[in-house]
């Protein structure tokens, strides 16, 4: 039996930094440095990191 | 907010986050696949860097000796969480904890950035930023879990509850975090309204160290404080330059003598 996939809930309404699409999808919780999420955009097939110190905060 | 009590606040998210640190560099070999691996070596990375920046900022903003949080503190003087002192019991019990101490520590360092002291409002928010992304994994680590492990963390529950509602001296707090942990939790573990109603309020039981937030007098145990600064003589070997010393009479320019023959400028 394979390990279930983690499906985290990721931010939303992440932007592909080449052609500005909001369609994208997570690929990886940790990129190649822990500040990143690796992201790909569905539209132009374009990979780029979300980078963590986009100033969101945990629930408080 | 006096002195005295941000001092205390600092030392409890900057020692709890240490030994947070270490379980994950600890418990990593038991991670089930790539993404688990990347993620508990990334979050290690940031937990032990939080603790780092703060004593660093400690050292430097309470005149303290360099080192002095790292290596010149006894085991009870360090303000570590209670919560983390056992080991994890398994799988689920793991991925409890890191919840129940993520979420908690993260309550007290938002209420901490309300200080004036610039450097602790913006080291604070930054750790808040890293702590966004460790809550993302671990919800996604809590998603994964099977209907064995889930009934694992629901046995697990009541013991790790009850320590990491007893860290809270903030009643506002303590409840705000309560009502995190069952809107997170309840879905997952089908909480029924007599399972709820049965979990713990985390009353204090013993004569308590408010600075330490933890029972007076009580410490880590002795393995997982070896694990956090370890005394082997290979350890003790490795961080040697630490305690430098004239005494040492080490000539750092043996190598590039300089040559007197040369024109002076
Ligand atoms: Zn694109």
């Amino acid at each position: 039996m394979s390990a279930p996939q983690q499906q985290p809930d990721q931010p939303q309404d992440i932007e592909c930094p080449w052609c500005d699409s909001k369609n994208t999808e997570l690929l990886s919780a940790y990129g190649p440095s822990v500040a990143e999420m690796q992201y790909k955009c569905l539209d132009c097939g374009q990979g780029f990191g979300w980078m963590k110190w986009e100033r969101r905060l945990p629930e408080a | 907010m006096n002195d005295d009590t941000m001092k205390a606040q600092l030392l409890c998210v900057a020692d709890s986050n240490w030994v947070l640190g270490h379980w994950y560099t600890v418990c990593m070999l038991n991670g089930r696949e790539l993404t688990d691996f990347t993620s508990m070596a990334g979050i290690a990375e940031d937990k032990l860097g939080h603790t780092r920046a703060l004593f660093r900022f400690m050292e430097e903003y309470y005149e303290l000796p360099e080192y002095q949080l790292e290596f010149g503190r006894a085991v009870d003087q360090v303000h570590n969480m209670e919560l983390l002192d056992a080991p994890p019991q398994g799988w689920a019990d793991f991925i409890l904890t890191l919840y129940l101490a993520d979420v908690a520590i993260w309550q007290v360092e938002n209420a901490v950035r309300d200080t004036d002291v610039a450097p602790v409002k913006n080291l604070l928010t930054k750790f808040g930023e890293e702590a966004y992304f460790h809550q993302l994994c671990i919800d996604g680590w809590l998603k994964a879990l099977d209907d064995a492990e889930r009934d694992d963390l629901k046995a697990a529950l009541p013991g790790r509850l009850e320590l990491a509602l007893q860290w809270f001296d903030e009643p506002e707090l303590k409840a705000r975090f309560s009502e995190l942990v069952f809107n997170k939790l309840a879905p997952i573990i089908d909480l029924s309204d007599a399972e709820l109603a049965a979990l713990p309020a985390g009353d204090r039981t013993s004569a308590w160290d408010a600075l330490r937030r933890r029972p007076e007098g009580s410490a880590m145990p002795p393995r997982l404080w070896e694990a956090v600064v370890p005394t082997s003589e290979d350890a003790l070997i490795a961080r040697r330059p630490l305690a430098v010393s004239v005494d040492d009479n080490i000539d750092l320019f043996v190598k590039v003598r300089k040559d007197e023959t040369e024109p002076q400028f």
